[in-house]
């Protein structure tokens, strides 16, 4: 199994913002997480990056219990991730909030920095090349220079991915990635993401835009006061009564 | 734009050479060997303050530990200058890593005060170990280093200094375009997001706050060699503000800033002597304007000042909103 998640909880105070949660993710595959706002969506992304300490429960990472460890380390084992509320490096250029996201690819030590040996010199290109590629393939490479901060809203996201991708995760979170978009680029980043999978990565992703979840997402899972109460294709998302009742409220008879 | 600045560079680089023959006056050659010193102290400020994002008040004691560790190898031991002057950073170094184990999980205000707790006993420990540190009457006649044989002259001194400077610059230069530098400034940024990207942020905040203290600790070796005569009053609160005012005034997060700070404090004391005594208020009316006015400094990025300043504004901007 590539990536589980057994009986997670997690409470603030009185509210279970997980509720013994299962969720199993297939390896290189598209898997949605959804549900009204407040499901405990993010929560549940902040479990599984060790933002958040689950307060029961296992999360297993290719074999490996995760829950426990400490964020820099669960990002070292390969899952990236963005967020929902955009956290760049405001005041770092955009190539070098990229480049920070190569952090754990990169072995250059102090004493390789000091003597900038030829070891630092070839790193250092390599980083930018795979940065710069990045940039292209995100569409940011003519605004390499500016802050982050000065970015648009839906080219912050955009830069977001970027980064995340720069640890050359195997699993990548995203939290949102549509929000604030309009159609035309949430449609780019349809593409975008499907080019992902085809590389090989295993997405798990929130999202809010139905339209980009139905198209994408290979498996979805549904989420509602912090309980899954419903896991399947698109299709079969669509006709479950439980998912209807959640989102639009009961039936009258 | 490239030629200019390495011209520029090399006609800077010319000057400060040739200066104690092109102004051989013994006083300016002592003040520009102490712009030396302040401008290293001030950029290995920086590196906590402007790069990392951390407040440190306690720089001064880091400095002293360098001085007092080296005049008293120089002085017990007889050990030459080229032995305690790295000792001196190391001493230093030690004393950073266990300060900073104990003390960097804390955040913002509080490790600016457990910093300058730590500055405090240090000047106090020196002041008070009469067996070790001769207390308040202070160590002197610290031995001149000797090259080959040769004592130095007060030119040794500036061209040790100078050199000494320009490496900690060029240091600082390529830690900054480094990974490692790369990472303290994201942990500046946003802490969250710094250790999703795998940023180990107790390790990278250690290694800043270890490098500053190392720095500061290399240079006081070389000021107790310089002055030949050291005191614990030298190394308390009032040098640690002193240090912290050059970094505020000259910028925090760039590398050009703490040097022109460290520049600017320490000709214009020299120009306005008759002030002296108020010298202390100077500094804190200093650091009180450029907070509030121009918290980046005359050239810096973005560092520790300018985020509480930003979160009063927007708070006070939300009250107004509100009603």
């Amino acid at each position: 199994m590539f990536f589980q998640m057994r009986k997670v909880r997690k409470t603030f105070g009185g509210l279970v913002a997980v509720n013994d949660v299962d969720l199993d993710v297939q390896q290189g595959t598209i898997h949605a997480v959804i549900g009204p706002n407040g499901a405990g969506k993010t929560t549940l992304f902040n479990c599984i990056t060790g933002l958040r300490r689950a307060d029961a429960g296992e999360i297993l990472f290719e074999g490996e219990n995760i829950t426990d460890l400490p964020t820099h380390r669960i990002a070292a084992k390969g899952i990236g991730r963005t967020f929902q509320n955009i956290r760049l490096f405001p005041y770092l250029s955009v190539l070098d909030n990229v480049k920070v996201g190569t952090h754990l690819l990169n072995p250059t030590t102090l004493w390789d920095t000091a003597l900038k040996s030829s070891r630092f010199r070839k790193l250092e290109k390599e980083v930018e090349d795979l940065c710069m590629e990045l940039l292209h393939q995100t569409g940011l490479s003519e605004k390499k220079d500016q802050y982050a901060r000065n970015l648009p809203y839906g080219e912050q996201r955009k830069l977001e991915i970027a980064r995340a991708l720069a640890s050359k995760p195997k699993l990548l979170l995203l939290d949102e990635p549509a929000a604030g978009m309009n159609p035309a680029e949430t449609a780019e980043l349809d593409d975008f993401i499907r080019s992902l999978k085809a590389k090989g990565i295993t997405i798990l992703l929130i999202e809010h835009d139905m339209k980009l979840v139905m198209s994408i997402a290979d498996t979805i899972s549904v989420i509602d006061y912090g309980v899954k109460i419903a896991e399947g294709s698109a299709s079969e998302i669509q006709s479950n009564e439980r998912v209807i009742e959640a989102y639009l409220g009961k039936r009258r008879n | 734009m490239k030629k200019l600045q390495k011209v520029a560079i090399t006609l800077g680089i010319l000057i400060l050479v040739s200066f104690p023959y092109i102004v051989p006056n013994p006083y300016l050659v002592r003040v520009a060997i102490m712009c030396g010193i302040y401008m290293v102290l001030a950029s290995s400020l920086n590196i906590v303050i402007g790069f990392t994002g951390m407040f440190s008040l306690g720089h001064g004691a880091f400095y002293g530990i360098g001085a007092y560790t080296s005049a008293l190898l120089a002085l017990n031991l007889h050990w030459p200058f080229w032995v305690t002057f790295p000792l001196g950073g190391v001493m230093a170094a030690l004393f950073g890593v266990l300060i900073g184990v104990a003390t960097l999980r804390l955040r913002q205000i509080f490790l600016a005060f457990t910093t300058l707790g730590f500055g405090e006993i240090t000047r106090i420990l020196i002041l008070n170990w009469d067996s070790l540190t001769r207390g308040p009457m202070g160590l002197p006649g610290i031995p001149i280093p000797t090259f080959f044989g040769m004592r130095f002259s007060q030119v040794g001194y500036y061209y040790f200094i100078l050199l000494f400077t320009g490496l900690v610059v060029l240091f600082i230069y390529r830690l900054y375009h480094s990974r490692i530098g790369r990472a303290f400034i994201a942990i500046r940024e946003d802490e969250v997001a710094a250790s999703h990207m795998g940023i180990h942020l107790f390790g990278y905040k250690t290694l800043a706050f270890t490098l500053s203290c190392a720095i500061a600790g290399l240079v006081g070796a070389f000021y107790a060699h310089f002055a030949r005569f050291i005191s614990a009053d030298q190394f308390g609160g009032n040098e640690s503000f002193a240090i912290l005012t050059m970094v505020a005034l000259g910028g925090t997060g760039s590398i050009i800033g703490p040097l022109l700070g460290a520049a600017v404090l320490i000709i214009f004391p020299e120009m306005f002597r008759f002030l002296a005594q108020f010298r202390m208020v100077i500094y804190g009316a200093i650091l009180i304007f450029v907070i509030v006015v121009k918290p980046g400094g005359i050239v810096g990025v973005r560092g520790v000042f300018e985020k509480p300043v930003q979160a009063i504004r927007a708070k006070r901007s939300h009250q107004k909103g509100g009603h």
